[in-house]
């Protein structure tokens, strides 16, 4: 669904091609400040780069970059808000049981953005892109500041969404536990890996 | 009206100068700007006086169109110099002359073709003074708003490519920005609209009324003068805003601080 080839940007240590199926869970390690979030940023089109990515066959430049990025949606480590309450952030508001199911309630979006934990952030920042329904999912350490049974929550709820939507999941990830724990699902990458295979 | 000599103003500066060191007793640190600005505005004056009894005599366009440019010109550096960031390669003065030349030329064109009408409607006595306080209130407001816009654009730069990566369009990502930067700007504005007449006379009135104009006339002329005056700001900084939000993002809409530098 996802091909990318040939990609880099300033930053990045080489330039990498894989690409990514339908319903596909890749998990990406790689060591600090090797260009993970650089990568992801690229291929979701928010800086300038090298290289051919395409989405079902279109081209990235011949999409409008705010189509693009609605399908191939990159979700930040730190997040950002910029209005004062949560729910100004959301067209669609999400059901009471997506938002159960990752640990939240429905009152949460009634609250001041300024009085969350870094934790919930991460979670409705989650379910903030989700309502676009994109296809391609680009995760930028986004169950980092939470605990182990929401970070599990997290998990099934990615999966699920991966499955049932058939979303191609690009997940970068420090956590070795998370990667043990999603082998079965996922495939398991390392980007160091990606730049070696593609100056062979 | 009542002569002033040279000895007057003389006299009268040493308020201004009894003032600069009481300020610099005071732990105030740009008494040397103060000072300097008092210089530039004194011989900046005087020279547009004699500038002025030279147009006003000539009566010819080519010295109005002159004088008018020169005001530009200045106005357009002015709004450039006071921002903490400045877009590269001269960006800011170019915004700032195209965004303050086309509302105050537009309006100062319309005004005296269609409402003062003297002749010739390019007449420098009504021109240039009109033109003069046009200027120098588009000055601050596009001035206040680009700053406003830039300093934080670099200072959300997270909020805006976090709305970016949601799929927004660089305009819908920058409207809360835009929507501070025009409030910014037009409060100066507001605040004099609203002072007129109660808390402030207008200098313009004043100056009609103490050369001996009939104050109900003063008036009306302040009351155009200040709808032209909240016009021009306003307009001038949509402008510059529109223009300067254009000039962060690139064609595939990403934000490029890189367009900006911090000023020395």
């Amino acid at each position: 669904m996802l091909q990318v080839s040939q990609v880099h940007t300033p930053g990045m240590r080489g330039s990498v091609s894989f690409a990514l199926q339908r319903g596909e869970l890749v998990m990406l390690s790689g060591r600090s400040g090797s260009g993970k979030s650089l990568l992801m940023k690229a291929l979701a089109d928010l800086l300038p780069h090298d290289g051919e990515v395409r989405l079902n066959g279109d081209l990235q430049t011949a999409v409008p970059a705010p189509l693009w990025r609605r399908q191939v949606m990159y979700f930040a480590a730190e997040t950002a808000w910029w209005r004062d309450t949560v729910d100004e952030h959301f067209e669609t508001v999400p059901e009471e049981a997506a938002l159960a199911a990752i640990g939240l309630k429905g009152a949460d979006l009634q609250r001041s953005v300024a009085t969350l934990s870094s934790g919930e952030k991460q979670r409705l920042a989650l379910l903030r892109g989700l309502q676009y329904a994109p296809s391609v999912l680009l995760l930028d350490e986004i169950s980092a500041n939470l605990d182990h049974h929401t970070t599990l929550q997290v998990e099934r709820y990615v999966l699920d969404y991966c499955q049932t939507r058939q979303a191609a999941v690009l997940w970068v990830s420090h956590d070795l536990a998370q990667h043990q724990r999603l082998v079965d699902a996922a495939h398991c990458w390392s980007l160091d890996a990606l730049y070696e295979e593609n100056l062979a | 009206m009542i002569h002033l000599s040279y000895w007057d103003l003389a006299t009268l500066s040493v308020l201004v100068v009894l003032l600069g060191v009481l300020l610099w007793l005071n732990g105030f640190t740009h008494v040397k700007q103060f000072a300097w600005a008092n210089v530039r505005m004194t011989a900046q004056l005087l020279l547009m006086g004699v500038w002025l009894s030279w147009v006003f005599y000539a009566e010819n366009w080519i010295w109005v169109a002159l004088v008018g440019a020169v005001m530009l010109a200045a106005a357009a550096y002015e709004i450039a110099k006071r921002q903490h960031y400045r877009f590269v390669k001269g960006g800011s003065v170019w915004i700032g002359l195209f965004s303050i030349s086309l509302t105050s030329l537009l309006l100062l064109v319309g005004v005296l073709t269609i409402v003062i009408e003297p002749t010739p409607w390019y007449q420098a006595q009504y021109a240039i003074p009109l033109l003069g306080m046009l200027l120098g209130n588009s000055m601050t407001a596009i001035g206040l708003g680009l700053d406003t816009l830039t300093r934080n654009a670099v200072q959300l730069r997270a909020q805006l490519e976090a709305q970016l990566a949601l799929g927004k369009t660089a305009k819908e990502s920058m409207a809360f920005i835009r929507e501070q930067s025009l409030h910014t700007a037009m409060i100066p504005v507001i605040n004099m609209l609203a002072a007129a007449g109660i808390i402030s006379l207008p200098g313009m009135m004043t100056g009609q009324i103490l050369a001996g104009a009939d104050p109900a006339e003063a008036v009306k002329y302040q009351i155009m003068v200040m709808f032209l005056i909240a016009t021009s700001t306003g307009l001038g900084t949509l402008i510059a805003v529109y223009l300067a939000s254009k000039r962060l993002f690139d064609e595939r809409e990403r934000l490029q601080l890189a367009q900006l530098q911090k000023s020395a």
